[in-house]
This record gives structure tokens, C-alpha cells and sequence, in this order.
């Protein structure tokens, strides 16, 4: 009888190691490291398992009125930032101080600050003498969804704002509110006519008050909202 | 003596036997489950490959780019861009990735980790030591970045290749930029992934696929390996970054707490 029971003594003690293993689901070694970076930015199979996922874009046709968000676990990365592909919003075009003859057709118009505004596609016009002309984004300005192609940015504060053409929506219950633009923001792109400017020695982007220094992030240029 | 074993019940020998062969055969069974079903040759062609890659002290190769990206409207374009590589182990990396709109850099002197934008003229470095290895997990740990083709950059591309791999197949033989390639395909959680290796004295890749089965569209980032070179030599000086005049230093932005893996998923 001793024996029978060191033999099954034994026999315990030699599959642990294989059970433990086996459930570490980790037969092969240790993991190569990972990192939460973009995974198919550079078609990296080391860092297939992260959770990265593009920024979300706002698009109208498929959900509108909806923003595309992520959970809890996910991490944005600007995924569009490194691939050379021109996206051809409506509001990549705004120059401020243009004049148009005629409004775009489906253009909204409401009033911010007791002044008329008019929008259509991520632009602002203000009637001028010979008809209308781009201006720059109003705060308090309410839209029922955000411009198409807007980009969703978290703030460190972790605010999330979309970002269009150098203005920053939040959504509340009256719709997204163009809201001042927040600092210590990094946005994938400049708004279209931004600026340069040397600030202390140091090269960055002015637009509607706002400033925008150059920083690697995800190992690509975005820009960083700042005040001097 | 104390008798080690009166704790544990009496039962017949030929019991124990079989108490022990369920137990071991049961753990086997775990075991192999995580084991990847990859096919012989498949693993030998991929050993070959990550053998020739791993064991050379320094090569350059170019690679043209094609990455499938969802525009806001739904439709499907390909990106493309190309990738000049240079490789000095043990710690020495300088990748260049140029596109029509877009040309950057990125160097790896043993000290730090450089990136250069050089269509807009921004520099900003990192520091970072070690082994190429070791710069690339600071690389991506620290800084979100990924180094281009880094896959094929390891001092051991065989097992990381394999790491996560579910199961692997020689598809065969086939011809890719006229040259003639062994076709082998894989499977592993959210991707698929392809590599046509040279089936000539260089176990070289030719062509990498990437499927990306999780996104909408089912995307696919695509390689395709040119001049290979394990000959000429690469001094220092590829591997030194010196800012051209006029450009600026900007900062290189750490991941924040805030953004770092969920616990639970986290690898």
C-alpha cells in the first residue's frame, strides 16, 4: 500500500508543472513586449494583441447623430496621421476672410452671441457686403452632431472633445457645443490657415487665439494646444 | 520515522497507476493545446528565415508599403509609402519613411532614439540603451512607437514569429518579383498573416500581409522586400543624426498613466 500512494504522490507532482504551464497559456516562452502602439501603422505582428484603434472620425452617413466611441480599455492613437492619404473634408478648405456668393446648400443658421452666424460642413460664414464670408469658429456655437470627419481627442483631464477645422465640440444634452479651445490638447493635424510663429526661440502655430507646438506622439508630428 | 505517507489514503497499486496516467495525460492535453499547429516545413522555412535575419551582423533592405485605410465615407483606399532599413547589431538602427506628403526618420545610436520629420524639419530624441531589442521595447513601452518591419529587426525573429501563432501552413512554392519564394500563411488571434521567403541560399522575405480580421473591411498592410544587402558595410556615421540647419527640436511625447493598458488586458 505504500507504494500505491507514493506512486500517486508522484504522479501529482509531475503533472503540476504541466497543468501550471499549461494554464499560463504561455508554453512558448516569454511574450515579446508590446507596448500600446499603433499595431498596423507599421504592420507589426509583436504588437497585434494591443487595442489600439483609429481615431474615430465622425461620419454622418452611417450613424447619424451617433460619435463613434471606444471602451473603457481602448486607447486612441491617431491611426491616420502616418498614412499619406489626403482626406478631402469639406472644412480642409476654410480660409478665413473669404467671400462667397451663395451659401452651401443644406447650410444651417443660428445665432451665437446675438449675431447670425451661418454653417455648413465645419465652416462658419457671417454675411459681408457682396454676400458671405468664413470666419472663425464662435464659441457657443450648437450643432445637432460634429462636422463630418471630425477627429475625437481626449484631453488629459479626460475630456473628450472632436475636433474639426481648429474648433473643439463637446457634446452636451443641447447637442455638440463649440467650446473654447482647451489646453494641453493634441490634435492629429493644424487647422487649415494656421500660422507659424516662434514662440521664445520656438516654432508654433497660431490660430483663432489659440497656439499649437509640434510634438512627436506614437512617433509621428502632432500638435499640442498651448497658451504662451 | 514518521511515516510521510499515512496522511494520504490507502488505495490499490494498480489505482495509483492509473490515478498517475489520467493525471499526466490530462496535463499533456493542456499543454499541447497552447502548442501552435504549424506544419513542418512551414517551421522549418520560417526557422531558415529567422536564422539568416537573426544571425547577420548588419544588412540594409528597402520595402514598399501598401496599407489598406477606410476613408470617413466607408470607401477603402491603399496608402503606400517606402522603407529604407539599415541594421548594425547589436544596437545600431536607422529607418527612413517616405511618402509623397510625408518623409521621416528614425535612428537608433546605441544612446538614444531620434526621430526626424524631415518634411517639416522637426527632430526630437529619446534615451534609450541596450540591444536593438531592448530600444524597441522602450520604443513602443514608453513612447507608442513601433519600429517600421520591426518583426523582422529582432535578434530572434524565429520565436518572436512564433510566439503567438495559433497555427501555420506551407501554402508552396510561387514566384514573387520574379523571384522564386516558398508562400507560407499563419493564424493568430485577431490576424492573419502571410511571408513569402527566397527559396535561393538567402531564407530572405520577399513579401509580408498582414490581415487585420478585427476591423471593419478586414484591412491589410502589405510589404514588399527589395535589395537585400548583408554586404556593405555600415559605419557610424549612418547611424549618427545630425539636425540639418534650421530645424527644430520638439518633444517627444511618454505615454500617459492614463492611457496605459486596462489591467485585464494588458499582455
Amino acid at each position: 500500500m505504500r507504494a500505491s500512494r507514493l506512486i500517486a504522490v508522484l504522479a501529482c507532482l509531475c503533472a503540476v508543472p504541466f497543468v501550471s504551464e499549461a494554464q499560463r497559456h504561455d508554453v512558448r516562452g516569454p511574450a515579446p513586449h508590446g507596448g500600446y502602439v499603433d499595431r498596423s501603422n507599421h504592420g507589426s505582428l509583436r504588437h497585434e494583441q494591443t487595442h489600439v484603434v483609429r481615431a474615430p472620425e465622425v461620419r454622418h452617413e452611417e450613424r447619424p447623430n451617433v460619435v463613434v466611441t471606444g471602451g473603457p480599455s481602448t486607447r486612441y492613437v491617431h491611426h491616420d496621421v502616418d498614412v499619406d492619404v489626403h482626406r478631402n473634408h469639406f472644412w480642409n478648405d476654410f480660409a478665413r476672410g473669404r467671400h462667397i456668393g451663395s451659401l452651401p446648400r443644406g447650410f444651417l443658421s443660428f445665432r451665437v452671441g446675438g449675431l447670425p452666424y451661418f454653417y455648413y460642413g465645419g465652416v462658419y460664414y457671417q454675411t459681408a457686403p457682396d454676400g458671405y464670408e468664413e470666419v472663425f469658429p464662435p464659441p457657443g456655437a450648437v450643432l445637432p452632431e460634429p462636422p463630418e470627419g471630425a477627429f475625437e481627442v481626449i484631453a488629459p483631464d479626460g475630456q473628450v472633445y472632436y475636433y474639426a477645422a481648429g474648433g473643439f465640440y463637446q457634446h452636451q444634452p443641447n447637442g455638440f457645443v463649440l467650446v473654447p479651445p482647451p489646453v494641453g490638447v493634441v490634435v492629429p493635424e493644424l487647422p487649415p490657415g494656421a500660422t507659424e510663429v516662434n514662440v521664445a526661440g520656438v516654432v508654433a502655430y497660431q490660430f483663432n487665439g489659440m497656439y499649437y507646438q509640434p510634438v512627436f506622439v506614437n512617433g509621428v508630428t502632432q500638435y499640442e494646444t498651448f497658451v504662451p | 520515522m514518521k511515516n510521510i505517507f499515512g496522511r494520504f489514503p490507502t488505495v490499490p497499486v494498480p489505482v495509483a497507476w492509473a490515478v498517475a496516467a489520467v493525471a499526466l495525460s490530462a496535463a499533456s492535453a493542456l499543454a499541447a493545446e497552447d502548442e501552435p499547429k504549424v506544419d513542418a516545413r512551414a517551421d522549418q522555412w520560417l526557422h531558415r528565415m529567422g536564422d539568416y535575419l537573426g544571425h547577420a551582423k548588419f544588412f540594409s533592405v528597402n520595402a514598399e508599403i501598401w496599407q489598406d485605410v477606410q476613408l470617413s465615407s466607408g470607401q477603402q483606399v491603399q496608402a503606400g509609402r517606402t522603407i529604407a532599413l539599415q541594421v548594425r547589431r547589436p544596437n545600431r538602427l536607422h529607418t527612413e519613411v517616405h511618402s509623397t506628403r510625408r518623409n521621416h526618420e528614425l535612428i537608433y545610436d546605441g544612446d538614444k532614439i531620434t526621430l526626424f520629420n524631415r518634411a517639416q524639419n522637426f527632430y526630437g530624441s529619446v534615451r534609450a540603451n541596450g540591444s536593438l531589442d531592448e530600444a524597441m521595447d522602450t520604443a513602443s513601452e514608453r513612447f507608442g512607437i513601433a519600429m517600421p518591419l520591426e518583426d523582422f529587426l529582432r535578434s530572434d525573429p524565429y520565436h518572436d514569429f512564433l510566439h503567438n501563432v495559433e497555427s501555420g501552413s506551407d501554402i508552396g512554392p510561387t514566384t514573387v518579383m520574379g523571384k522564386p519564394c516558398e508562400h507560407l500563411a499563419f493564424t493568430q488571434g485577431n490576424i492573419d498573416w502571410q511571408v513569402w521567403i527566397e527559396s535561393g541560399a538567402r531564407a530572405v522575405p520577399k513579401k509580408f500581409v498582414i490581415t487585420y480580421k478585427d476591423e471593419p473591411g478586414t484591412p491589410q498592410f502589405t510589404a514588399i522586400f527589395s535589395k537585400w544587402d548583408f554586404t556593405t558595410s555600415l559605419p557610424d556615421y549612418v547611424f549618427k543624426f545630425e539636425p540639418p540647419p534650421g530645424a527644430s527640436k520638439i518633444a517627444v511625447k511618454e505615454m500617459r498613466a492614463s492611457v496605459q493598458p486596462h489591467h485585464a488586458e494588458a499582455k
